[in-house]
């Protein structure tokens, strides 16, 4: 099974990023294997939309199950209807211990997104037509 | 003439300023181009004669012919579509799509994604006395004004005399579409910093679409010199000032604006942007 995590820096002892679509990096980690991969985010400073675009990276590298701390709402529809389930790590829990917790069964199970007025506090972006 | 009054600022008193001028040189027709909080027909209090619904096309994918190829999704722009491969679903996020139609246009299966219209806002038309109303609303959380302002601009008939469009504020491209049909644009100020500022910006951008345009000066009195100063030091004419009352504010509250008041001065005005146009 692969998880895809949020993080804030490159490797597992790096905390888990509280922003799902604009964070700075993401993690997969292959439970089989017993490894992980590690890629920058490419949409972390995109205009809009950048929580479906991750949403999809979690996808398309069919990962069942992601860990972050917010999801927005565009993202969480993605992830829900791709089969993924979202589970909610505690700010400023280190990737491997977040890992380590959804294996115990520890870690809270996430079945409503942020709201969108909630996201725009969380996940602050530029409006371009309305300015 | 089409004449459109805007604003760097929102709150300058465009609507204040355009409906009293579309009422001292009727018969006219007034436009109201903020299709995101169009307000002019609160003073103009105009009968509504016609409606109409503007719709735009959005995409939807027929699950018996789609392959979840996923090329629409990789090229939509605005992120609109989700085509999720594995699962073999898709999504339609409508609050993001811009109806570009590119989705429609690069399927590579017949028939797998149609193009249905969805109802984006309406077009009202009426009269207020011997002056032509028409307006534009668009409906709740659409992403883009553009189009709306587009088809409603492209009702301005010919014959249509002594148009006045209200235009958005700001400086972005729901303003940009709205001067592009304007003959002369006037852009509504007050005399503060804040309002210059915006104002700077929407000269920048009537300057750039070179368009001959003035300053209208809102909220006017003869002892704060700001406004002068800026227009001055950037050669524009202020070419009508509307003073700063708290008679007009208390009847702007109510919905009405002290239209005989102003009617002969706008009507000189009017004659003074005629002479500039030719």
């Amino acid at each position: 099974m692969k998880i895809f995590v949020t993080s804030t820096g490159e490797n597992l002892e790096s905390t888990v990023d509280p922003k799902f679509g604009r964070c700075n990096y993401y993690i997969i980690y292959d439970t089989e294997k017993k490894e992980f991969e590690v890629k920058e985010n490419p949409y972390k400073t995109g205009q809009s939309s950048v929580g479906i675009s991750v949403a999809q990276l979690a996808i398309n590298n069919n990962c069942s199950v992601a860990i972050s701390v917010n999801y927005g709402p565009n993202a969480f529809r993605v992830l829900s209807e791709g089969g993924v389930k979202t589970y909610k790590a505690k700010e400023d829990m280190k990737v491997k211990d977040a890992i380590e917790a959804y294996l115990k069964g520890e870690l809270e199970e996430v079945n409503n997104p942020v709201s969108h007025e909630q996201a725009e506090k969380i996940f602050p972006h530029h409006h371009h037509h309305d300015d | 003439m089409k004449i459109a009054i805007a604003s760097g600022k929102g709150g300058t008193g465009k609507t204040t300023f355009a409906t009293l001028f579309a009422h001292a040189i009727r018969p006219s027709t007034y436009v109201d181009a903020d299709v995101e909080e169009p307000n002019g027909h609160i003073f103009l209090k105009p009968e509504i004669e016609e409606e109409k619904d503007f719709s735009e096309l959005v995409p939807k994918i027929i699950d018996e012919k789609c392959t979840f190829c996923g090329i629409c999704a990789d090229e939509c722009p605005y992120k609109a579509l989700v085509i999720l491969k594995p699962t073999k679903k898709w999504l339609f996020f409508p609050e993001l799509c811009h109806s570009c139609g590119i989705c429609a246009y690069v399927c590579p299966v017949k028939g797998a994604l149609v193009e249905v219209p969805k109802k984006k806002g309406v077009i009202r038309k009426g009269k207020a006395g011997n002056i032509k109303f028409m307006e534009g609303i668009l409906n709740l959380g659409e992403p883009t004004p553009v189009p709306l302002i587009s088809s409603l601009l492209r009702e301005i008939d010919e014959k249509d005399q002594n148009v006045i469009i209200d235009a958005p504020p700001g400086t972005s491209c729901p303003v940009v579409e709205t001067l592009g049909f304007a003959d002369f644009v006037l852009l509504v100020s007050e005399p503060t910093p804040f309002g210059i500022y915006d104002l700077s910006l929407a000269v920048e951008l009537t300057r750039d679409l070179k368009k001959p345009f003035a300053i209208i000066e809102n909220k006017y009195n003869p002892d704060n010199h700001l406004l002068e100063d800026y227009a001055k030091k950037e050669n524009i004419d202020i070419l009508y000032r509307l003073p700063f009352e708290e008679e007009i504010a208390k009847s702007y509250s109510k919905g009405e604006l002290p239209f005989e008041r102003f009617e002969e001065s706008l009507r000189q005005l009017y004659e003074e942007i005629k002479r500039r146009v030719k």
